[in-house]
């Protein structure tokens, strides 16, 4: 088989489906931008609660139809049951439990490696334990997965900022 | 002779008050020897838990064989109770039991799972009728800390006995247990008499008290001291527990046979040792087998001599019908019964490599005495469908290669043909399986954790990473020998291991085709000081010299570390530290250790993008192309490894999801007459094939900072569009893209395509 015929995705359908819910055009952005936003002076952020949107659960998480929309595609089981336990994550984190937190997450990388939001809830938990290092590769990995969510994208950054602040 | 009488009752009062007091002692002892053993838990080792969902491609027998190791038995009606299963060929209906696990609480619930295909097609709740989207399956228990080796054993309690298997160990032991108080002066008198008629002991007469008090707190010679100390021992016992309580401990201590340097200790353990199954499940039949080991386990073995094990089976249902504890109609069938012993091959310690190697890291956290004490529970990453796919998978590929070549069976089992396989979770570092070696029984070396091998062309990959910054994929290397390669001040010649007839070959071709020259040639041109340095960044901790024969792997590892590595470039380019410890947790739910993915950047996401790509052509056009004729269709990036006169044959194959390394050969270095793809190659094959579940079909995601371009094959420069008659896509780093464009096919136009297109004018209307 030659090389030409390698097929690579570059979003996951989740991701895709995501964007057309919440009718988000992807970025053209790219990873300068990034790095321009980080050298910006440091601005303290809220606590997590407070920055998230206000709708996180699971229900939002789905593909939901939209009239004249076309049909998304419809995200893999595998992927449907990391949602689940993504979402399991981010409660526990807001319930002040980073340890659990992370164990749930890790579960839910194993089932897909590719959902960003699991790394960027991480870097949450991390932070909440104050291990920066961690916090640090786990933000920098949710900003590579979570590359053209214009919404994503800049809570990741935003946590960046955090895990820089709290550093120096 | 009043007097006397006084002095006699006096006496008797004197000899009663020192016996109160020598038995007050003895309670005191007792007391402390039971606590100890009996109301001390041992902590507990458990895998992780299992997901189930909707959508899920499932191995439905591996799933079968895991619930009932989980303890649930099946019954012909809609489950009742907690534990119990109705198993048809397209659904399960499945009575949960309670799931408590760090942070997670959940009732036993009956659910019904169904199944189309190889998939599950829903899960449900059957008292709600609701769907549930996903289901925790509790984590199986894999070891108890008991004893100061730990040991597995499986406890029973009394409750969990049949009392068909009491009444088969009451009849071969003491039939009038429940009606004497520790001595019974019918069996001492009986005994007596035999050993009088042949003039030595042939009879203890013993009772189950007795031969626990014996077997707790006293020394196994036979003389009159000791027999009235176990007397003692044995009434105080009865005065101070229950009938059923002396029993449970009796027949969860009890000695029942021997499997190399492993002891059968238990009702419980010696249930699967000889039958391959719960107690619980015992016939009358196999009862009465196992309560005849009693008296001497290794001489009326099924494994040493049936005919003998026959007979004192049959001795034992006899006494069982004697006593009407089985109908005469139990008795004629029992005594029909043939007795099926499992085999040794089907007793073995779970994952007991796994558990080795846990151990070890539990020991720099906790001393043996309170492993054995505190009950903790120790929850791990171990997944027991893939660890036993893995072994599964193993033997398999090992018999088979014995098979094909009779120069590899070996006489000796501890010279035999031997494997390792490690499966890891590449993001995490889960350590989801871990065979050390073919037959732990045999040897409990772990080739996977302490073997130390050559890793031959499985090392290149470390190789040509180091080179990325200013090589790619498309870079020509010169597979033409230089003047000289020294090692070591000596002259050292590379060679092929199969004829390469072009001068230069493309990067990505010469790792996909594991081509020696061009690659001892890239580790000169990138400086092998640079590539220790890199290797040392991706932990290997083995010796590393910078000598030319390090690009082919000529040097020893670590598989774990050679696994782990790998690891890096299925996982952005971090490298995870391995875990197979998760939590441990005290009796009151408290946790003592929690451990989390652990991760440090090696490689940039952009490298290990390109690595992962490179790994990837190698299944697709090279050495690891083998996979797709065992039917493995999915995207897997792989690297082969095979070692001067065929001493190893390895293999590392990798998804998204997860990475198994595969290690052939003999300890002593003997060879194999195999290479990865022929020896190891396929025992991956079959683990994947075995576990649907772990592989989801998907690639790795392009990071930014890499572009695609197309480039001609033949120059692997830029490709001409109409100009260059095969053209790939190749992945560059943006800063690394090529300008230059294809040379070959420069300035003319292939005669086919001319005539293409003298076609297509001719056609339009």
């Amino acid at each position: 088989m030659s090389l030409k015929n390698h097929k690579v995705t570059d979003l996951s359908p989740f991701i895709l489906g995501l964007l057309l819910i919440g009718g988000c055009a992807v970025s053209g952005g790219s990873g300068q931008t990034v790095l321009e936003d980080q050298s910006a002076v440091p601005v303290e952020e809220p606590a997590l609660t407070e920055t998230e949107p206000e709708d996180m659960s699971w229900e939002s998480l789905k593909p939901k139809e939209q009239e004249g929309a076309e049909e998304p595609e419809q995200p893999s089981p595998r992927i449907l049951a990391s949602l689940r336990l993504t979402d399991q994550g981010r409660e526990l984190i807001e319930a002040g439990r980073p340890d659990d937190a992370i164990r749930i997450l890790e579960r839910a990388i194993n089932l897909d490696s590719n959902n960003g939001r699991n790394y960027y809830y991480l870097a949450e938990a991390w932070i909440m334990k104050g291990v920066l290092r961690q916090a640090s590769e786990f933000n920098n990995l949710a900003g590579q997965y979570l590359k053209g969510d214009p919404e994503w994208e800049e809570r990741v950054i935003k946590q960046r900022r955090r895990i820089l602040n709290k550093t120096l | 002779m009043i007097r006397l009488f006084k002095l006699t009752i006096l006496a008797l009062l004197v000899l009663c008050a020192v016996g109160f007091i020598y038995c007050l002692k003895l309670a005191g002892d007792i007391q402390d020897r039971f606590s100890g053993r009996r109301w001390s838990m041992p902590s507990i080792v458990y895998s992780d838990s299992t997901l189930l969902y909707p959508g899920q491609r499932v191995n439905r027998n591996i799933l079968d064989e895991k619930i009932n190791r989980l303890g649930y038995f099946k019954v012909d009606h809609r489950p009742k109770t907690k534990g119990q299963i109705l198993s048809k060929r397209d659904f399960i209906e499945i009575f949960l039991h309670d799931l408590d696990i760090p942070s997670q609480n959940r009732q036993g619930l009956p659910v019904r799972i169904i199944f189309t295909d190889d998939q599950i097609h829903s899960v449900e709740n059957l008292n709600t009728g609701e769907p549930i989207p996903i289901l925790e399956l509790e984590p199986e228990e894999m070891m108890r800390f008991f004893g100061p080796e730990r040991e597995q054993r499986d406890l029973v309690s009394i409750d969990q006995i049949p009392l068909h298997v009491v009444n088969a160990v009451i009849a071969a032991e003491d039939v009038r247990f429940y009606k004497h108080h520790g001595l019974d002066p019918r069996a001492i008198i009986r005994a007596f008499l035999v050993n009088l008629r042949h003039g030595s002991i042939r009879q203890g007469g013993s009772t189950i008290s007795q031969q626990l008090a014996k077997n707790y707190f006293l020394t196994p010679e036979r003389n009159l001291p000791r027999k009235i100390k176990e007397m003692f021992i044995s009434i105080t016992m009865e005065f101070m527990y229950s009938k059923d309580e002396i029993l449970e401990i009796y027949l969860n201590e009890i000695y029942l046979g021997q499997k190399e340097s492993i002891a059968i200790n238990g009702i419980g353990e010696a249930s699967h040792f000889y039958f391959n199954k719960d107690v619980k499940d015992l016939t009358v039949s196999e009862a009465a087998t196992i309560a005849g080991l009693i008296r001497a386990p290794n001489l009326y073995s099924p494994y040493v001599n049936i005919k003998r094990c026959l007979d004192r089976r049959d001795v034992v249902l006899q006494i069982m019908q004697d006593n009407g504890w089985i109908s005469s109609e139990e008795l004629i069938n029992s005594l029909k019964s043939a007795i099926k012993a499992s085999g040794y091959r089907y007793y073995r310690r779970k994952a007991p490599y796994f558990l080795d190697y846990l151990s070890v890291q539990l020991s720099e956290l906790y001393s043996p005495e309170s492993l054995e004490s505190l009950g903790l529970s120790i929850h791990t990453t171990l997944d027991t469908q893939v660890q036993i796919a893995a072994e599964l998978a193993l033997e398999k590929g090992l018999s088979r290669m014995e098979q094909n070549n009779p120069d590899l069976i070996k006489d000796e089992p501890e010279k035999r043909l031997q494997g390792a396989v490690l499966v890891m979770q590449p993001k995490t570092g889960y350590i989801l399986a871990m065979v050390g070696g073919r037959d732990y029984a045999v040897s409990q070396f772990n080739r996977i954790s302490s073997a130390m091998r050559q890793p031959g062309s499985a090392f290149k990959p470390f190789i040509y990473v180091t080179g990325l910054d200013s090589y790619h994929g498309a870079s020509m290397l010169s597979n033409e020998l230089q003047e000289m390669y020294n090692l070591d001040g000596t002259e050292w010649r590379p060679k092929n291991f199969s004829p390469v007839a072009e001068k230069y070959i493309s990067l990505r071709e010469a790792l996909a085709r594991s081509v020696n020259i061009p690659t001892v040639n890239f580790a000169l041109e990138i400086g092998l000081d640079r590539i220790v340095e890199k290797a040392r960044s991706f932990g290997f901790s083995t010796p590393m010299d910078p000598y030319p024969s390090i690009a082919l792997g000529a040097f020893e590892v670590i598989p774990l570390e050679l696994a782990r590595g790998y690891c890096v470039f299925a996982a952005d380019g971090l490298l995870p530290y391995p875990l197979s410890l998760k939590e441990v947790v005290d009796e009151e739910d408290r946790t003592l250790e929690q451990k989390h993915m652990n991760i440090k950047r090696v490689i940039s996401p952009q490298k290990a993008y390109m690595m992962s790509s490179f790994l990837r052509s190698v299944v697709e056009e090279g050495t690891g192309q083998g996979i797709r004729g065992w039917g493995i269709s999915a995207p897997v990036g792989a690297k082969t490894g095979t070692t001067n006169e065929f001493r190893d044959a390895w293999f590392v194959g990798f998804t998204p999801d997860i990475l198994a390394l595969v290690w052939v050969g003999f300890d002593d270095g003997s060879p194999i007459y195999g290479t990865g793809s022929s020896a190891a190659l396929p025992i991956w094959a079959e683990l994947i094939n075995l576990l649907p579940q772990v592989v989801s079909g998907q690639w790795f995601n392009m990071p930014e900072g890499l572009v695609k371009r197309s480039v001609c094959r033949e120059s692997r420069q830029l490709a001409l569009e109409n100009r260059c008659p095969d053209i790939l896509e190749e992945v560059f780093l943006e800063k690394n893209v090529p300008d230059e464009t294809c040379t070959i096919h420069k300035g003319f136009l292939p005669l086919k395509d001319i005539i293409k297109g003298v076609k297509d004018v001719f056609k339009k209307p």
